[in-house]
């Protein structure tokens, strides 16, 4: 009995010790570049202890991207915004399709779903015309103003949830004479805590990570997202690998924090009931 | 009931209204915020007023460039922009940058919307397709007018940037195509065990073979020219050549080098010839016969990059850009470029980048401005001064080899002499970088039948 156990052991740590090479492995890579002089990286066969290590990259990256710290800040900002509004604008929105009792509510929900079927190539050109006609083009609002009117995948996401809280808690707070509004505020979104953890987490790391929509909608460089300024690294023909990697690093470590910091409440993602 | 409901959701209608306004005004303030300093659309941008008449150095706009690049490459634009403004202070000009994949995107879009920049970057490569497009202002009136001095470049630099006869953009470098050779490989008994002599330029593929079989090792050091030598364990290959993957670099001129060609004139498929034929069997023979050369596969394992495999020390002799040199420094590799060899004739390959001004731009005299400048002697000798292009104009060459770089740049120079006159077309970058590549690869390495390799690029090619 034991023997098996501990075979039964061995193997389940034998997989997680492949998974764990798997998706360390790309990582480890990645720094070990970010620590070579830039002509260590040529040599072959390529090696992975950087020899001497140096730090030297990321001055080079500094040096001659000037504004790398601009876009960094930039791009907080801006994730930031779609984190928070995606919160506030989609939960709503989830709150109404979960809460509010109307004969369009239905209809309404699966043409919202169906959106989600529209590949966001499809509306480049059309929302590309659009904003430049307005007076959007090389600024923010393209960036923030359409994930700021809620998502689908958000509104999906939250009314899931939102649909496993129990009703008796709308009802007890109508009998204390509140209305939607209370109802959102004081007991829904308190109560949902690990989930629109979850959907800021996902709107950060959606808009930290997004390369084609500042791309096209940003031209000014003082107004740039980071994941553009990053492929001005890259050339048509020449390469300072450590130092891109040194970027990717940059880029990398604010998505790494998040999730450490918010990892419990992936976890926690079980239902709070609200009622003993 | 009905009326209670409609007073609950109107009650929680008015925190909603509040809480989107204060989003939207958010967002808004952050937006002016980051903008302080510079105003963003590119038609506010231009709009100002231009003083238009008489003296062009008191011309008073704001145009916006566009280029694909690095930001050093950014940063050495925004040096030469310098110089431009020391004589025309009150045009201002935003550099906007963009990779080379996605400038293309981006001009493609721009082009639909029409939010062109006032001057941007053009390749050779693309000029046809865009200018078919009508994205490119039709520079022929504007040169004629500001009487501009075509013979400062060859004229043959001045053909690649045209379409349907008319001059679309205006030569900003001529990026050429030579050999490159690691001059410490040949010197070391080591790694030159048979006393290779160095290759020259213009040498026929005969002797460039001699010199690639004995430069090629084995493990236990034998080289390709000796009996017993061992073709599976390679440790150092006499030349570097990725024929399918450089089919704009290396194979369009060593075609033209033995009397063939890729395309006719009149853009039909011309490689089905018996002369081409000969050029490629003689490529797949140094692969798969005198294991000379790596196949697809071990050329990839060296370097993604075939030009920048000289960078590993493992290579002896490989083709090579112009602009690959600050690597191959950068790696520590000592090195000399030739010309490259020959099957008939000497040919190489120019890549010729160009400015064009945007169709719809506000500021028309000042976009000429500045192109003609960057295009003339002062923009150009700049230019050649930062040593990272060929420039394009005659005048300029002087300045370019006047910088000692340990080489003999005077090869770039003259390659543009040899330059293949081929221009390109739309469909002809499709034939270049995607058919070529992945129809001749395999083939080349001795996997598959060359003359069925032709048969199926024309059948994908279609013309």
């Amino acid at each position: 009995m034991r023997t098996a156990k501990i075979v039964n052991r061995s193997t389940q740590y034998l997989f997680l010790l492949i998974g764990l090479l798997l998706f360390i492995g790309p990582l480890l890579w990645l720094i070990s570049t970010m620590l070579k002089t830039q002509d260590q990286t040529y040599v072959f066969p390529p090696k992975l202890f950087p020899h001497p290590f140096t730090l030297s990259a990321f001055s080079r990256l500094f040096e001659t991207m000037t504004l790398m710290p601009r876009w960094i800040l930039n791009s907080f900002i801006v994730s930031g915004i779609n984190g928070i509004g995606t919160v506030l604008s989609s939960s709503l929105i989830a709150f109404g399709f979960a809460r509010t009792k109307s004969r369009m509510r239905p209809a309404l929900f699966v043409i919202v779903m169906a959106t989600l079927m529209i590949p966001s190539q499809v509306t480049l050109i059309p929302m590309y015309i659009m904003f430049s006609k307005i007076g959007w083009y090389d600024t923010w609002l393209p960036l923030t103003v359409p994930v700021l009117l809620a998502s689908p995948y958000f509104i999906f996401l939250f009314r899931q949830y939102f649909l496993t809280l129990p009703r008796e808690l709308d009802e007890a707070t109508y009998v204390d004479g509140g209305g939607y509004w209370t109802i959102y505020r004081k007991v829904i979104f308190p109560l949902s805590g690990p989930i629109l953890i979850t959907g800021f987490i996902f709107s950060f790391v959606f808009t930290w990570t997004d390369y084609f929509t500042p791309l096209i909608f940003i031209q000014s460089e003082k107004l740039q997202m980071m994941s553009v300024g990053l492929q001005l690294i890259m050339g048509k023909n020449s390469q300072d690998l450590p130092m891109m990697a040194a970027g990717s690093f940059l880029a990398l470590l604010p998505i790494a924090v998040i999730y450490f910091t918010a990892q419990k409440y992936f976890v926690e993602g079980v239902v709070m009931s609200g009622i003993k | 009931m009905a009326s209670r409901g409609f007073a609950i959701r109107a009650k929680w209608l008015f925190p909603l209204l509040g809480a989107s306004l204060a989003l939207t005004a958010c967002g808004g303030n952050n937006d002016k915020g980051a903008a302080t300093g510079s105003p963003s659309a590119p038609s506010a941008s231009s709009a100002s007023e231009s003083a238009g008449s008489g003296d062009p150095t008191s011309l008073k706009a704001k145009l916006t460039f566009m280029q694909w690049g690095t930001q050093e490459e950014v940063n050495q634009t925004k040096e030469l922009l310098k110089l431009f403004n020391a004589k025309y202070p009150d045009i201002q000009v935003d550099v906007v940058s963009k990779d080379w994949e996605t400038y293309w995107t981006a001009i493609t879009a721009q082009a639909a919307s029409q939010s062109l920049p006032d001057v941007f970057k053009m390749d050779e490569a693309y000029l046809d397709k865009y200018a078919k497009l009508g994205a490119m202002k039709d520079l022929t009136d504007l040169m004629a007018r500001n009487s501009f001095d075509a013979s400062e470049f060859e004229p043959n630099v001045m053909k690649k940037l045209q379409s349907g006869g008319k001059q679309y953009a205006l030569p900003r470098d001529a990026n050429t195509i030579v050999v490159f050779y690691n001059k410490k490989l040949f010197a070391d008994p080591k790694t030159n065990p048979q006393g290779a002599p160095v290759p020259t330029g213009e040498m026929t593929w005969d002797q460039m073979t001699d010199i690639a079989k004995k430069m090629t090792l084995d493990k236990s050091g034998r080289t390709a020219a000796d009996p017993g030598f061992d073709a599976s364990s390679i440790s150092q290959w006499g030349l570097m050549m990725d024929a399918a993957g450089s089919a704009d670099s290396v194979l369009e001129s060593q075609l033209w080098s033995n009397g063939a060609k890729l395309v006719n004139d009149d853009e039909s498929f011309a490689m089905n010839s018996p002369e081409a034929l000969e050029v490629l069997t003689r490529f797949r023979d140094l692969i798969t016969q005198q294991h000379v050369v790596p196949t697809f596969g071990q050329a990839q394992s060296l370097s993604k990059d075939p030009f920048l495999s000289l960078t590993t020390g493992k290579v002896a002799v490989s083709f090579g850009g112009s602009w690959n040199t600050s690597e191959y420094k950068t790696a520590g590799i000592d090195f000399e470029a030739i010309l490259p060899p020959k099957f008939k004739e000497e040919k190489t390959v120019v890549q010729e980048t160009g400015y064009a001004i945007g169709p719809t731009t506000k500021e028309e005299q000042a976009a000429w401005t500045l192109v003609n400048w960057l295009s003339g002697p002062e923009g150009q000798i700049a230019l050649a001064e930062q040593g990272q292009s060929v420039p394009a104009n005659k005048k300029a060459s002087d300045a370019f080899l006047a910088k000692d770089e340990g080489y003999d740049k005077q090869v770039f120079i003259d390659s543009q002499k040899y330059a293949i006159p081929v221009p390109f077309f739309d469909g002809k970058e499709k034939l270049l970088w995607d058919i070529i590549p992945q129809k001749l690869a395999n083939p080349l390495s001795g996997k598959g039948d060359l003359q069925k390799a032709i048969e199926d690029i024309q059948k994908a090619y279609g013309k």
